[in-house]
């Protein structure tokens, strides 16, 4: 041995050092040196002892002799320490000038177990030799391995975690869902209640108020008078706010339905003054009007943009108590074309920090106002509702102590370069009274007193039936020109009353059908239309408006 | 450090105080991580951070915690992450300690990325060593006695650790006197 350290240069205990676990043998396979940690695992591995006594060559095959071990120099062997089962790997390389041949290798571990059970330790290993080096990288890759495995046990765990919450927020949000659809119902059917009722209240409010004109036409002392005005302005209030509770509950059920047709903007202006002037006289303030002077036809539906017009005045008339209130109508043509209405009033103005609060629901900027003006507090929600509706915006503009101004922009047409356009309204403007007799149906009472009293006042040649029946009996005995028809009747309805007259060949040109509703929600004049009705009039309506529609109508 | 340190210390305080008072020292220390993957190299900062909580949430002295932790380290996460594998570093603790330049090579050649701190052994007896102890790390001499400490238990012999000179005095770096019977 000592020659073989001494060919590498080495000294003896070096040699020993780096190959702890070498083997020398001779050509008759006996053991002339064996390594010093090699020898201390298996003591009966000595000197003199042949190979194949001590050890059993696993890998390769067949390897008996000298020459089989020369043959296979640069075969990877494996051995077996047979008393120990140590494994070896390594390498037999043969020195043929010395008929000699040297293993070099060391011991296979695959756990640090196996030091354990070999009784090796790290200093038992060369420190060129990387076996201990790979078994720390495998016992570093266990560690990661179990890493891996506690994540995925845990990823588990919060998987089904994650299930069961979802399970949870499945059933919660299947109750929102279903909470959500029955307050939706009772929204739905608290509008459908709202608008039902209304209809109920107005109908009554609007025999009251034509009575309540019947007697202001007679003569009457002054205090009878005062009495009826009295009553008249009660009504009116009364009515303003069931329009408004109408109005909301059309809003919130989506059924508000905006008309577009050609108006006037100064008659509309007037209209507004005409309504308010008298109450404006009575606190002693100013109403003024100003129109745009270039242009006075328009689009737009007239009766939403009156009913903000009227909201924003009657405002301003409850808050104003010395000055003015001015509503300002121009026409901006920088951008999309649109009418902007500034109305102004010179009350004591509006805090800031309480602005937001005009447009919203039930709003009322100090809860006394309602106490004092009255009213719903709905006026300005709506307005700003059908603004919205037709595309335009409302603001407020307002310093404590110096009035408000309220800004409202439509977006519109000017049609006073439309000369067709001009000459139908004008055409629509003076219709003579019909000459033949009309037939009014209506099954509740006081509708009929009053309508019977506004024909008769009139001079018009009428006749009234209580139901579709008997409307239908009328027709074919009497020759009539014109139909109102109600919407609303036990029995048979208006609507069925009308197929029937249509079915019984009586065509639109030759008898034209108004219905009268005191409730049109969005969609029914479209039903009306389809039902054979040519136009239909609002309950309570106004004397002129159903005297301008019998003209119209008596005119085709 | 490598998360397999602070899993160490997560495995400490949960065994010495429970589940529990983890989740609160991992909340003070504001540790977002709900495991540390042992492989994974984390900013020390984490380390501080736990130690720190640990003292607050414990009321320990910090020395205290480091040389448990240490102890913790061989006698637990080293024993069974590696088991013969550390044994095998030597038959008794002089010879270990003898091989622990070594062994901290072989740790460099595991954890790449790691930045292990150095030992040197010198004056070196039969029964005592002086260990030195080089590291860019302020404040872990304790700990260094808890892994002595607990290197003694792990070969059933009661050992003496002596701070014989402290970096944080003012020297080059730490030395230990190690002496055991």
């Amino acid at each position: 041995m000592a020659n073989n350290a001494t060919k590498m240069g080495m000294e003896q205990e070096e040699f020993e050092a780096a190959f702890p676990y070498h083997l020398l043998l001779d050509n008759q396979l006996q053991i002339i040196s064996i390594g010093h940690v090699l020898a201390r695992t298996d003591e009966t591995s000595v000197a003199g002892k042949n190979l194949h006594d001590c050890f059993e060559i696993i890998r390769p095959d067949g390897i008996k002799t000298y020459e089989d071990f020369c043959a296979n120099s640069r075969t990877l062997f494996i051995v077996r320490q047979r008393k120990t089962d140590l494994t070896l790997r390594g390498q037999f390389l043969a020195r043929a000038n010395s008929n000699q041949i040297l293993f070099l290798g060391s011991p296979w571990v695959t756990s640090s177990d196996d030091l354990a059970r070999y009784n090796l330790t790290l200093s038992d290993f060369a420190l060129h030799d990387p076996i201990i080096d790979l078994l720390s990288l495998a016992q570093a890759k266990n560690a990661a391995q179990q890493d891996i495995v506690r994540l995925v046990d845990r990823l588990k765990e919060k998987t089904q975690l994650l299930q069961e919450t979802n399970a949870v927020l499945q059933t919660n949000n299947s109750d929102l869902t279903k909470a959500r659809d029955e307050a939706q119902a009772a929204t739905q059917a608290k509008s459908e209640f709202l608008a039902r009722m209304s209809h109920e209240i107005r109908t009554p409010m609007h025999g009251m108020l034509s009575m309540i004109d019947i007697m202001g036409q007679k003569v009457l002392d002054a205090e009878s008078k005062n009495y009826l005005d009295v009553m008249k302005e009660s009504s009116v209030s009364l009515l303003s706010i069931i329009n408004d509770i109408l109005d909301l509950s059309k809003i919130e059920a989506g059924k508000i339905e905006i008309d577009i047709a050609p108006f006037d903007i100064d008659h509309l202006l007037l209209e507004v003054k005409q309504l308010y002037w008298a109450g404006a006289q009575k606190k002693g303030l100013e109403l003024r009007i100003a129109s745009p002077p270039e242009a006075k036809t328009f689009t737009g539906d007239a009766g939403r943009i009156r009913q903000i017009l009227t909201n924003l005045v009657s405002n301003g008339l409850k808050f104003t108590e010395r000055g003015y209130i001015e509503i300002r109508a121009t026409y901006l043509t920088d951008g999309d074309p649109r009418l902007h209405f500034a109305v102004t009033d010179t009350g004591p103005g509006i805090p800031e920090d309480k602005q937001h609060l005009l447009f919203q629901n039930f709003s009322q900027i100090d809860g006394a106002d309602n106490r004092k003006h009255g009213g719903t507090g709905l006026g300005l929600s709506i307005s700003k509702t059908l603004t919205q509706l037709m595309g335009g915006r409302i603001s407020v503009e307002s310093q404590l102590g110096k009035g408000a101004t309220f800004h409202v922009e439509i977006p519109t047409k000017c049609l006073d370069h439309h000369p067709q356009l001009a000459q139908e309204m004008a055409a629509n403007e003076v219709c003579p009274l019909p000459s033949k007799r009309i037939l009014v149906v209506d099954d509740h009472p006081i509708n009929r007193r009053i309508i019977e009293f506004i024909l008769k006042k009139q001079k018009v040649d009428f006749v009234l039936a209580e139901s579709g029946e008997q409307a239908i009996d009328i027709l074919k005995e009497q020759p009539i020109a014109l139909v109102f028809m109600d919407i609303q009747m036990p029995g048979m309805d208006g609507i069925e009353t009308t197929q029937k007259i249509r079915a019984g060949n009586s065509p639109p040109e030759k008898l034209p059908i108004v219905a009268m509703t005191a409730n049109a929600l969005k969609g029914d004049r479209e039903r009306f239309l389809a039902a054979g009705m040519q136009d239909y009039i609002s309950k309570p309506f106004k004397e002129d408006d159903l005297m301008n529609l019998i003209r119209k109508w008596s005119a085709t | 450090m490598y998360g397999l340190v602070n899993k160490a210390v997560e495995g400490l305080v949960c065994d010495k105080f429970g589940q529990e008072t983890w989740e609160k020292i991992r909340a003070k220390a504001g540790i977002v991580e709900e495991h540390f993957i042992s492989n994974e190299s984390y900013p020390d900062d984490i380390t501080y951070r736990l130690v720190g909580a640990a003292h607050e949430v414990t009321g320990l002295p910090v020395p205290a915690i480091l040389s448990a932790f240490g102890e913790y380290w061989v006698l637990e996460t080293a024993q069974k992450g590696y088991g013969h594998l550390l044994k095998a570093g030597g038959n008794n603790v002089g010879e270990f300690l003898r091989n622990l330049p070594n062994f901290h090579a072989r740790i460099i050649l595991m954890y790449p990325k790691l930045q292990p701190p150095k030992f040197k052994v010198s004056d070196a007896t039969e029964k005592s060593l002086i260990l030195h102890y080089i590291s860019d790390r302020p404040g872990l001499a304790d700990f260094v006695v808890g892994l002595v400490t607990g290197l003694g238990k792990l070969f059933a012999t009661p050992v003496q650790v002596e701070h014989i000179a402290k970096k944080a005095e003012g020297a080059d770096h730490d030395e230990f006197r190690v002496s055991w019977s």
